[in-house]
């Protein structure tokens, strides 16, 4: 199959962007949606090794056949099709995340903010919500717990804030020292995947020391410096080793637009 | 063995707090709670999903504890009712729901997590804003329990998160098969569908197919609970139609469509409900009215078709 390499949206390289930062060999806990998505293209095209593994219990899954779409949602029938274990919460969120096995998780999540933080509860206040969300899920669970957070969403100023409208999951919080202060162990190195750029924090440690701000690291092909920028409603940090990452290569294109079943899981408008 | 009718009618009352479900859904159930009017239920699982939008329109369920609302936002009515208070709610986690139905189970009166620490979720403001579950948490001398708590360990002195014990008055799921007694078996992910059972006073299961025990006997490891902590064990063939069934069915996405779209507005969850709800009998009258309304071959073309029968089956023996 030839596809024109130059025509693919900014939506696809947010995918591809947030599959790169997932490592081969390790094990991690994927949220729904696009998460499912990017960790199945991961798990396709460079970590075939990687321990895929989703809250509602189907652990390791490793897909039968290379004609099946992602899965959808975290309790996608298709996940027992090749799982090495078909358990419940408690395996999964319980003893694989909070007994400290996960080493990262991929979340998507409405709101970000300038440490990490990550918000999937409400737009505006709890008291007059400009917007009710569905709620946590299982992010609050694993952002207390994996060792890694890998975040995607669209680069949106209403997404990007100063501080979240309200903190579900918890990053740096408010800064270094932060999770140490409320009883959590070390972050990191997180990363945010969107669609312009790569962002990571500015702590080496997890969360100890360092700013713990977001940073860019890296901008997407033909995306300005200047176009996140005044996407970013604070005075952003930008890495001293800003790069470009390479577009999408042909595998990675053509196996994305296979496991996005016809576009089921990328709806066109929503990202 | 008894009908999802009787079974409703005799352990489901106003005021219950019920098991919902969450990635086992018995929508035969459900809609038995809507036609028999059952009042102020409080729903609580790892994750509410439709079913809970339309036991919602009526007042059959109008107070949640969850981790999420899977579906269910997309009802304007729904978020209406949240936004004035009809239906009232604490927020959780898939995980903390879970564990807290765990610790019921195994008449814990706590357990212990850390999914809140450093969050919005230990503010004044989430715990008890104006719609939240108060009433439900008032303590004999007045006073407002907290929904969880944060102490410091009196083991190594770090912070700890408690999270309450869930004692469900009532479960309602389905499962894959159970026999005569009401050994439940199900496969597939199953997120908190076990604890959900296990902490429940009384357990309503519908079942896709009933099986002689011995069938139940061969495959002991698919049981999630015995017989004897069932209460109701009812035959409801596509009983969680439209959601799916791990190795049945897929869910009617189409369907699902129609009654999501049903639910998005008053009008539409009103016409649904009289037509698919009030003006059908029992599940199957649901199914034969659907297979009239649509044909056969909608229900059909759901069904499983490749059920990776396991060339090498278990084996147990003794000598």
């Amino acid at each position: 199959m030839s596809i024109n390499l130059d025509d693919y949206t900014r939506a696809e390289m947010m995918i591809i962007a947030t599959a790169r930062q997932v490592r081969d060999g390790e094990s991690s806990i994927v949220g729904m949606g696009p998460p499912l998505l990017s960790a199945a293209l991961a798990k396709y095209h460079h970590a075939p090794n990687m321990w895929y593994c989703t809250e509602s219990g189907p652990l390791d899954w490793i897909p039968t056949s290379r004609e099946l779409p992602a899965p959808i949602g975290i309790a996608d029938h298709s996940l027992t099709q090749g799982s090495a274990m078909s358990g419940d919460m408690v395996d999964a969120l319980g003893a694989f995340v909070n007994g400290g096995w996960a080493q990262s998780a991929v979340l998507q999540a409405a709101q970000i903010d300038r440490f990490g933080n990550l918000n999937t509860m409400l737009a505006g206040t709890f008291e007059d919500p400009i917007r009710r969300l569905p709620g946590t899920g299982g992010n609050a669970d694993i952002g207390a717990s994996v060792e890694r957070v890998i975040s995607t969403m669209p680069l949106e100023t209403r997404r990007f804030k100063e501080r979240a409208d309200f903190r579900t999951t918890a990053g740096y919080i408010d800064g270094p020292g932060g999770r140490a202060e409320a009883g959590l162990a070390p972050q990191g190195p997180n990363k945010c995947a969107t669609t312009m750029c790569v962002f990571g924090f500015d702590t080496e440690d997890g969360g100890t020391t360092g700013s713990c701000e977001m940073v860019l690291e890296q901008l997407f092909p033909g995306v300005s410096l200047e176009e996140v920028q005044t996407t970013i409603p604070w005075n952003l940090k930008v890495s001293q080793d800003l790069t470009y990452m390479d577009p999408p290569t042909e595998e990675e294109l053509v196996l994305l637009r296979h496991l996005d079943d016809g576009g089921n899981h990328l709806i066109p408008g929503r990202y | 063995m008894m009908t999802a009718h009787e079974a409703v009618e005799r352990f489901v009352n106003d005021g219950d707090t019920v098991y919902s479900g969450f990635n086992i859904i018995s929508f035969a159930l459900t809609n038995e709670i809507i036609r028999q009017g059952i009042k102020g239920l409080k729903a609580v699982a790892g994750s509410v999903t439709p079913n809970v939008t339309m036991m919602s329109i009526d007042g059959n369920v109008n107070r949640i504890e969850t981790g999420y609302l899977s579906g269910t936002l997309r009802s304007k009515p729904f978020q209406e009712m949240m936004r004035d208070g009809r239906v009232k709610w604490n927020d959780y986690t898939n995980m903390t729901i879970t564990l807290r139905l765990m610790a019921g189970g195994l008449g814990m009166p706590f357990i212990c997590a850390n999914s809140f620490l450093g969050t919005d979720y230990l503010l004044e403001e989430t715990m008890n804003h104006s719609r939240s579950l108060k009433e439900d948490r008032r303590r004999e001398d007045g006073s407002i329990a907290p929904p969880y708590a944060v102490i410091d360990s009196p083991f190594d002195g770090r912070k700890a998160l408690l999270y309450p014990a869930l004692k469900p008055d009532v479960a309602i799921v389905h499962c894959q098969r159970a026999d005569e007694e009401g050994n439940v078996q199900v496969w597939g992910p199953q997120a908190d569908t076990k604890w959900g059972l296990w902490s429940s006073k009384n357990v309503l299961v519908t079942a896709e197919e009933i099986v002689p025990r011995s069938v139940i006997s061969t495959e002991p490891h698919f049981t999630i609970v015995p017989g004897f902590k069932v209460s109701a064990v009812i035959h409801e063939p596509w009983g969680s139609h439209p959601s799916g069934l791990n190795g049945y069915y897929r869910a009617d996405r189409e369907w699902a469509g129609l009654t999501g779209a049903g639910m998005t507005t008053w009008h539409g969850a009103r016409e649904y409900l009289d037509e698919w709800v009030y003006g059908t009998k029992n599940h199957a009258d649901y199914i034969t009215k659907y297979k009239d309304r649509f044909g056969e071959d909608l229900l059909d073309n759901l069904r499983v078709k490749d059920t990776m029968a396991p060339e090498q089956p278990a084996r147990y023996g003794w000598r």
